[in-house]
């Protein structure tokens, strides 16, 4: 089970370092995010839904103006779709200057662990590239963990 | 030649030496970027009379178009002289820019007083022509420049004869003659110089001005600003105006006086902001003029080409336009000019026949209506013929052999893709790429066209645009739980739906019936994917759309919202192309609402399983 902490570890193909990337829990998906990439984290706001079936895209909210696709996350993984709650949030991530908004639960600068001995080591989600959310990106999302679990769910 | 022309054209210049600075640079020879904004710099230059400018212009086009032609990059030395030259042309402007009362257009001192050398946009008083070498060999007639000039003004004219020489030593191409023109009253510059546009080259022109007051004559300060950041300053303000809705709403949700002060300072804040809103779309906003300028030119030279007489006449030349707007309208403006000087306007022997004046009526108007720019275009020629139209429309098996349409359906015909009557291909005209494309391309900017004409008579063609493309009138409608805003231009009328008593018509797709007519009827939240509208749970509303090739559908929504001004904003930026839907908007509670194409729904629409409705209660 994931605890969230500031402290990971180093793997490939996974987030290697706290400092750079931040933390998102997706209902049971977690994911890492590259800091660079992430303009802000705003309270949850109901998109109004867009026409087209683009997987795990929920609709649009207006960001000062700029109208721009949020997703689920666990939608396109394939997952029901999260609940909202009062802790949603929408993180919105920039690539190549365009902007995409990513719903979660949660958000931290690290997670860790428990190991079979109860110890938490530091736990590292896959690096997630929100240039799949554009449009005509094909990749699907890296990885969905079912054991996840934020802090504040314990 | 006013201001706002001058400014305009040097500002542009300043823009073309730029591009072509960097058409210029070595390792990035772009020979088509320079040969265009080098053209581009002949054709304004010698629209205002800045002879000197233009065939500077021209040596360096031509030069240009030698690489152009045969393809070849030039060398190191060929380059360097090709940015001499094009530094030559921006000292040129530069000096003219920063010297307004420089000589202009082909006056020579010989001819003129030093005192009288143009001063742009002063009123000028009377005029001396005389013609140069080449005059009456390039097919210029006095008479003709003369006969324009009196359409300006109440002219009088005084042949000078002085210099004739002997008969013994007169020589045929040779002219000795010179006119004195006054004008009653005194006619602005620009307007002389586009008068003589044609035969400026082959004149002396003398002017002398009427008094002005004192005032600095260089042309208004103006700065060029990317449009992008006009509208992110639209955008920061459009949310500035969801922060006071918000703040109402909390001021009213918190309990206080409607009329106390809180709640009327934030009233204010309101005003302002609408104020502000008004003032960011005037900035995107310019006079019709250059745009009307650039339309008299085209009158003159379809004139000229065709061997017609003909002249414009514009009115409200400073009504405001989105630049945008502006840039969209030279093409459709320019089919439809042609067309009148083409189809339109008879030669004179047959206006004189007709016992219409010799010299054909062309007038161009714009003005501010009921929110929208409506621009007129109107002539004086032989109208159009729906006996002609039909034939045609008969010959190619748009209408039955035994059909005959009425005028408005005659009128309706001639904007069908393709749709000409013109026997023959002129360079103007003639390939049925008028009608339609213009109709077209005034959809595209979110305006309407429509025709009248009486044969015989004349045509004349209203268009209808909005103020702004940054701003839209929309339908607020609701459906599947959505607010969409329908764009109004396409909204033809509302009515109320009923599903019809026993009626259970097997039709394909569902019809309603509007006053007897069937019109396919499109659940609009169930095309797009937002849920359906439910007729039989609740009574729905049809909203009667016809898109730009005029194809009629009935969207059936659960109720109408409002109507009002929407902000648009892109889409396909962030969130790529979305089916369906043209762009959207934010509403007041900073939700936003999708804009519809109603073209693209009607082509995708799905077919609504129920049979027939019969709309009733028409609404508006």
């Amino acid at each position: 089970m994931h605890e969230w902490d500031s402290h990971i570890g180093r793997e490939d193909h996974h987030a290697d370092d706290g400092s750079d990337h931040l933390f998102l829990s997706c209902g049971y998906t977690a994911i890492a995010l590259d800091k660079a990439r992430v303009r802000e984290i705003r309270r949850w706001t109901q998109p109004t839904p867009l026409p087209g079936a683009v997987a795990g895209r929920i609709g649009a909210i207006n960001l000062r103006g700029t109208i721009i696709p949020v997703f689920d996350l666990a939608l396109k993984a394939g997952s029901a779709r999260l609940p909202i709650t009062g802790r949603s949030i929408i993180v919105v991530a920039e690539v190549q200057s365009r902007l995409v908004g990513i719903l979660a639960d949660q958000v931290t600068t690290g997670l860790t662990d428990p190991d079979a001995d109860g110890n938490t080591k530091p736990s590292a989600p896959e690096l997630f590239d929100p240039a799949t959310l554009m449009p005509g990106a094909a990749p699907p999302i890296a990885l969905t963990d079912s054991r996840c679990q934020t802090e504040g769910e314990k | 030649m006013p201001d706002p022309l001058r400014a305009t054209f040097f500002d542009e210049c300043e823009e073309l030496l730029e591009r072509l600075g960097v058409a210029l640079a070595p390792g990035a020879f772009a020979v088509d970027t320079a040969f265009r904004a080098v053209h581009t710099i002949k054709g304004g230059a010698a629209s205002l009379g800045y002879g000197d400018l233009a065939e500077q212009a021209h040596q360096f086009e031509t030069v240009l178009s030698s690489f152009r032609a045969t393809g070849t990059l030039p060398d190191e030395a060929a380059l360097e002289a090709l940015t001499r030259d094009a530094d030559a042309l921006g000292a040129r402007i530069e000096g003219l820019r920063s010297a307004p009362r420089a000589t202009i257009g082909s006056v020579t001192g010989s001819a003129v007083e030093p005192a009288a050398i143009a001063a742009d946009g002063r009123p000028v008083l009377g005029l001396t022509l005389t013609p140069g070498a080449d005059f009456f060999g390039a097919g210029f007639e006095m008479a003709r420049i003369l006969a324009s000039l009196s359409d300006l003004a109440k002219i009088t004219v005084i042949c000078h004869m002085d210099d004739l020489p002997a008969l013994a030593s007169l020589k045929a191409p040779d002219c000795h003659l010179a006119w004195q023109v006054t004008f009653d009253p005194p006619v602005a510059e620009g307007r002389i110089d586009a008068c003589l546009e044609i035969a400026a080259h082959a004149l002396l022109i003398g002017k002398s001005f009427a008094p002005s007051p004192p005032q600095g004559t260089a042309p208004a300060a103006t700065m060029r600003v990317e449009i992008a950041r006009i509208d992110h300053l639209l955008n920061l303000v459009g949310e500035l105006a969801i922060g006071q809705t918000t703040l109402m709403q909390q001021l009213a949700e918190a309990g206080l006086p409607r009329h106390g002060g809180a709640v009327q300072a934030a009233e204010l804040f309101g005003r302002i902001m609408r104020d502000m809103q008004d003032a960011v779309i005037a900035m995107r906003s310019q006079p019709a003029l250059p745009l009307f300028r650039r339309m008299e030119r085209v009158v003159r030279e379809t004139a000229h080409t065709l061997g017609k007489v003909c002249q414009i006449d514009l009115t409200g030349e400073t009504t405001e336009v989105d630049r945008l707007m502006i840039d969209g309208l030279v093409e459709p403006l320019t089919h439809l000019i042609r067309n009148a000087v083409d189809h339109g306007i008879e030669a004179a022997s047959e206006r004189e026949k007709r016992g219409k004046p010799a010299t054909g009526r062309i007038s161009l108007g714009a003005a501010h209506r009921a929110g929208r720019v409506v621009i007129e275009l109107a002539d004086d020629g032989q109208g159009i013929d729906p006996g002609r139209i039909a034939a045609t429309a008969r010959a190619r098996g748009l209408i039955a052999a035994g059909s005959t349409p009425d005028q408005a359906e005659a009128l309706a015909l001639a904007f069908r893709p393709g749709f000409s009557t013109a026997s023959t291909v002129s360079g103007t005209s003639g390939r049925g790429v008028g009608l339609d494309a213009a109709e077209q391309a005034i959809r595209a900017l979110g305006g309407r066209i429509s025709v009248a004409s009486t044969p015989g008579l004349g045509t004349r063609f209203v268009l209808s645009l909005p103020l702004t493309l940054a701003v839209l009138d929309a339908m607020l409608v609701e459906a599947g739980g959505q607010i969409l805003a329908l764009p109004l231009a396409s909204v033809l009328e509302t009515a109320a739906l009923y599903q019809a008593d026993g009626d259970d018509c097997p039709s394909s797709p569902p019809q309603a019936h509007l006053r007897g007519k069937a019109i396919d009827l499109c659940d609009l939240a169930r095309t797009l994917g937002l849920g359906r509208a439910d007729p039989a749970a609740r009574r729905a509303v049809i909203v009667l759309i016809a898109d730009e090739d005029d194809r009629h559908a009935a969207f059936v929504v659960d109720h109408v919202i409002d109507q009002r001004q929407v902000v648009i904003k892109g889409l396909e930026d962030h969130c790529g192309p979305i089916p369906g839907i043209a762009a959207a908007t934010i509403l007041g509670d900073g939700r936003v609402a999708l804009i519809p194409d109603p073209g693209r729904i009607i082509e995708t629409a799905a077919a609504w399983e129920r049979p027939v409705f019969r709309a009733a209660r028409q609404h508006a």
